[in-house]
């Protein structure tokens, strides 16, 4: 038995596009990586990075151009059915569910079609996840759900079969902040019974809140991987200093900030106060020595978030996709 | 056995797709009112119908009138109900979870569309009432063990039918041009309103090839005075015919899911 749950060597997943379809676009690019057993492991990166194709490989519902994946094991292309009997998907977004049919039917639906056994068992086992991802209303029809309701219901589905490896795409999508919040933590629980987690995300905080280890995705290459705050020690980038008061005589005090070496912008804000930014952990005293002999004394030192981490290596991209 | 998205399906994994599928089909159609028009339509189609050989003084032709309207249902719900599932599930971003499921597509579509089709029978049962209480028309039937039979091999044959339709419209854009099309000409080429034996010689060979030429002659046959000469080797061309289209559809099915596995199309929509 591998140590892994999920084995990925050198996968390469093309498109064709342009008129003729002649030439091809690579959306996923000699890609490799390894997911820990019982890891809740983040996929990063920008709108058409390469994120979801790789989530749909491994959920052997799209099939590489190359390469192989394994899921527990079991080669994604070659032992599919093998694959299939030890993950679970869950898709962002409000879709994918039977809208006329409640919760519970939903549920009893999937149950039936993954055999679960007698009616009484699938009952069982419903009310497990059921009660596991906080899901009330479970008799109400389906297409009375919010969008986080709706994504519970999802969870639900996926977890009804114990599966070794659950995919989550992009789970929280145009949830509202305290819906997505819970899910994450949700997602906490469900690592912590022993499922190995794929979370697709481009929102940076879920990443950090949830994940134990991140890769970061771009133009379908895996730029990085490693653990939320190595990533962030690691990063040698901008720190920001955020000043909570304006000195006497702001402007002024603001252009000397300015002059001082490697300081890198000083914004003032519109609230009072502003905001310095430097470059390098160790241009951080002298600012911080400066303000003081300002007589300033309310201010904090922010760290490289991933967010950071996460802009620095996806550059200038900006709203281009793809 | 190598099957349908690249799975291989076993008898225990097939049944149970078919029983979850059939109870989720069950519910939607007992959610869904608007399916209900279908029983709404009927005594007005059996009405037309029966004006027409009433008008011509052809009481003698009765029975066609009567079960016309139940097979153009059956047809009707086989093209539009059946005919849906598949595109539906894609757009509705159900088909990859189904495809990386452990259940079988085919399987769940067997069931879904099976459900139809039990629906249907239902309508086909009002349209003989209809014809019975409403409009007076004698429901003598001379082979009850004809039209049971009959019953069971054209159910069979619509299931198959309505499966491969629903494979057909998920690889078309519009499927409703088809749709629109096929009601029609199959109702002529089945012989649902005019006996095929009506028809040019050459025009009858390819009626033979519908399955619902073979249904409705032996349903007008078994109702009434008729003899429905030969009727067990006739139910065996129906389920023939059945599985045939039945073989052609879990064919075109599996292509369909490796091509959209391979080319990224399974939530295309």
């Amino acid at each position: 038995m591998t140590s892994d749950a999920i084995e990925i060597t050198d996968l390469c997943r093309t498109f064709p596009v342009g008129s003729g379809r002649r030439t091809v676009k690579y959306a996923l690019d000699n890609v490799n990586l390894c997911v820990a057993r019982g890891s809740v492991h983040g996929l990063l990166g920008p709108n058409g990075a390469g994120k979801s194709t790789l989530s749909k490989i491994l959920a052997t519902v799209l099939l590489p151009t190359s390469g192989t994946a394994k899921v527990m094991g079991a080669d994604v292309v070659t032992e599919t059915d093998r694959a299939r009997g030890g993950l679970a998907l869950v898709l962002g977004g409000d879709r994918g569910l039977y809208q006329r049919l409640t919760a519970r039917q939903n549920l009893e639906f999937w149950a039936t079609l993954h055999g679960m056994g007698s009616p009484r068992r699938a009952r069982k086992a419903i009310d497990e996840v059921v009660e596991l991802v906080g899901l009330s209303s479970v008799d109400q029809t389906v297409e009375r759900f919010s969008r986080g309701m709706k994504q519970r219901v999802h969870l639900a589905r996926a977890l009804l079969v114990q599966p070794g490896v659950l995919i989550l795409d992009e789970p929280t999508m145009g949830m509202d902040p305290a819906a997505a919040h819970a899910f994450r933590q949700i997602v906490v629980d469900v690592s912590g019974s022993g499922t190995t987690v794929l979370l697709t995300t481009h929102d940076m905080r879920e990443a950090e809140a949830v994940c134990d280890r991140v890769s970061l995705i771009n133009d379908g290459r895996v730029a990085f991987t490693d653990t939320p705050a190595e990533l962030r020690r690691r990063s040698d980038g901008e720190q920001r200093i955020e000043v909570f008061e304006t000195p006497p005589d702001g402007e002024s005090r603001c252009d000397e900030l300015r002059e001082m070496p490697r300081v890198l912008s000083v914004e003032t804000r519109r609230e009072g106060g502003f905001l310095v930014t430097v470059d390098g952990r160790d241009a951080v005293n002298g600012v911080l020595a400066a303000l003081v002999g300002m007589g300033v004394h309310g201010f904090s030192v922010a760290h490289p978030t991933l967010e950071d981490v996460y802009l620095r290596a996806v550059g200038g991209r900006g709203m281009h996709v793809g | 056995m190598q099957w349908v998205g690249g799975g291989c399906m076993s008898a225990s994994r097939f049944l149970r797709s078919v029983r979850a599928a059939l109870r989720l089909e069950a519910i939607i159609l007992g959610r869904n009112r608007h399916e209900l028009v279908t029983f709404a339509v009927i005594p007005l189609q059996t009405l037309g119908f029966l004006s027409v050989v009433r008008f011509a003084g052809r009481a003698d032709l009765d029975i066609i009138a009567v079960v016309a309207p139940a097979l153009m249902a059956l047809w009707v719900n086989a093209l539009y109900t059946g005919g849906e599932v598949v595109r539906k599930d894609r757009d509705d971003l159900r088909l990859e979870p189904l495809v990386s499921s452990r259940g079988s597509v085919f399987g769940y579509l067997v069931g879904r569309v099976g459900a139809v089709t039990i629906f249907s029978l239902l309508v086909f049962t009002e349209a003989l009432l209809v014809g019975w209480l409403v409009f007076g028309v004698s429901l003598e039937i001379s082979a009850l063990h004809v039209v049971a039979v009959t019953l069971v091999t054209t159910a069979v044959a619509t299931t198959a039918t309505s499966i491969l339709f629903s494979v057909v419209f998920v690889n078309t854009r519009n499927p409703h041009t088809y749709q629109n099309a096929m009601g029609y000409p199959f109702f002529l080429l089945g012989g649902v309103l005019v006996p095929v034996t009506l028809y040019p010689d050459w025009i009858q060979a390819l009626c033979r090839a519908v399955y619902l030429s073979w249904s409705s002659d032996l349903f007008r046959e078994a109702f009434g005075e008729g003899h429905a000469d030969g009727w067990l080797w006739r139910n065996g061309v129906i389920l023939g015919l059945a599985a045939v289209t039945l073989a052609v559809a879990a064919w075109m099915l599996m292509r369909t899911l490796d091509n959209a596995r391979r080319e990224g199309r399974l939530a295309l929509t």
